[in-house]
């Protein structure tokens, strides 16, 4: 293809027209080009004041709140601890106790076994003379506690048997 | 940065006449459409260009780009099914830049056949023995003044006649 046929062809099509276009269309392209520049250098400067910022706070934070958070962390440790030692002390008592009241209980148990059931307890009603009418030996009449009439006849010297 | 800038101005200079070529005979010599869509593709361009080994490669992207900001156009005018669109998009595709460039130039060779003796005349002197514009003035007794005028008249009844051969292809 002949370089002159070329030369002629862009000096027919390269009119006031497609001088207006190709103006038009470069401006418009640096205009975006500067535009896209400004933008990125925008999000570059923020995205640089964000990192700042965070170190910044993460390190006000571990300045200020570092040796407290150590400290209390520590003291939650410890008590942490006392409670586990209380715990374990509490479940030993409550161990030993829980044995204690078993021996306890046993021992209450032995004792109640050991110990004879109570007498009904009785209580004088009347003199025996009146009831001497049957006996040569004076009669007691006697009263337990759910008022049932009891006699006991005294010995020859007017004093209760032994049994 | 000035490198950028110089880059910029080179790659305009270069590919923008032969992208505006390229879609003037892709559009049948629809200049307003042309205007729109070289300006779409010079932003797609900025926004998705990535370096290229090869100037053959980059001009391949550069006018598969072009034909999809012109069927992106089309489509967004007219709201063609998607049928059309892409047996448009094949048709484009078959059609290289360098084939509508020979087109223009045949049509262009075409249409200086048919002028007058003393226009080709000067258009020869001009662009094709490119002697100086003051040298063809004296030639042919005119002022540089007179000359010019009677260059852009020529040209712009040139490049009205292609434009009219290509709406009616």
């Amino acid at each position: 293809m002949n370089r002159h046929d070329n030369e002629l062809l862009q000096a027919v099509l390269q009119d006031e027209y497609y001088d207006a276009a190709y103006h038009e269309s470069r401006s418009n392209c640096l205009f975006y080009i500067q535009k896209r520049r400004q933008y990125k250098r925008l999000l570059y400067r923020r995205l640089a004041w964000s990192i700042a910022a965070s170190f910044l706070l993460v390190a006000i934070f571990l300045f200020h709140n570092g040796p407290q958070e150590t400290a209390s962390l520590k003291i939650l440790v410890k008590s942490q601890a006392l409670k586990q030692e209380q715990i374990r002390t509490t479940a030993q008592a409550r161990a030993e106790a829980v044995e204690g009241v078993v021996e306890v209980v046993a021992t209450k148990a032995k004792i109640e076994i050991a110990r004879p059931a109570a007498k009904p307890k009785l209580s004088l009603v009347s003199h025996g003379e009146l009831f001497q009418l049957f006996s040569d030996r004076p009669l007691l009449l006697l009263q337990d506690n759910n008022h049932h009439a009891k006699f006991i006849l005294l010995n020859s010297a007017g004093d209760l048997p032994r049994d | 940065m000035v490198h950028d800038e110089e880059a910029f101005n080179l790659f305009y200079a270069t590919y923008y006449p032969r992208l505006y070529q390229y879609l003037l005979v892709m559009t049948k010599g629809r200049e307003e459409t042309v205007r729109d869509v070289l300006q779409d593709t010079m932003l797609r361009v900025l926004r998705y260009g990535k370096p290229f080994s090869e100037e053959s490669v980059f001009w391949a992207w550069l006018t598969r780009l072009t034909r999809t900001a012109l069927i992106d156009h089309i489509r967004r005018q007219h709201k063609m099914p998607a049928q059309v669109v892409a047996a448009l998009q094949e048709k484009m595709a078959a059609a290289s830049a360098e084939d509508t460039h020979a087109h223009l130039l045949s049509l262009l060779g075409e249409i200086v056949e048919t002028m007058a003796t003393e226009e080709w005349q000067l258009l020869e002197d001009c662009y094709l023995r490119e002697q100086p514009q003051v040298a063809v003035a004296a030639t042919h007794s005119l002022s540089l003044k007179a000359l010019e005028s009677r260059l852009i008249r020529i040209r712009r009844k040139i490049k009205e006649m292609m434009l009219e051969r290509l709406k009616h292809e």
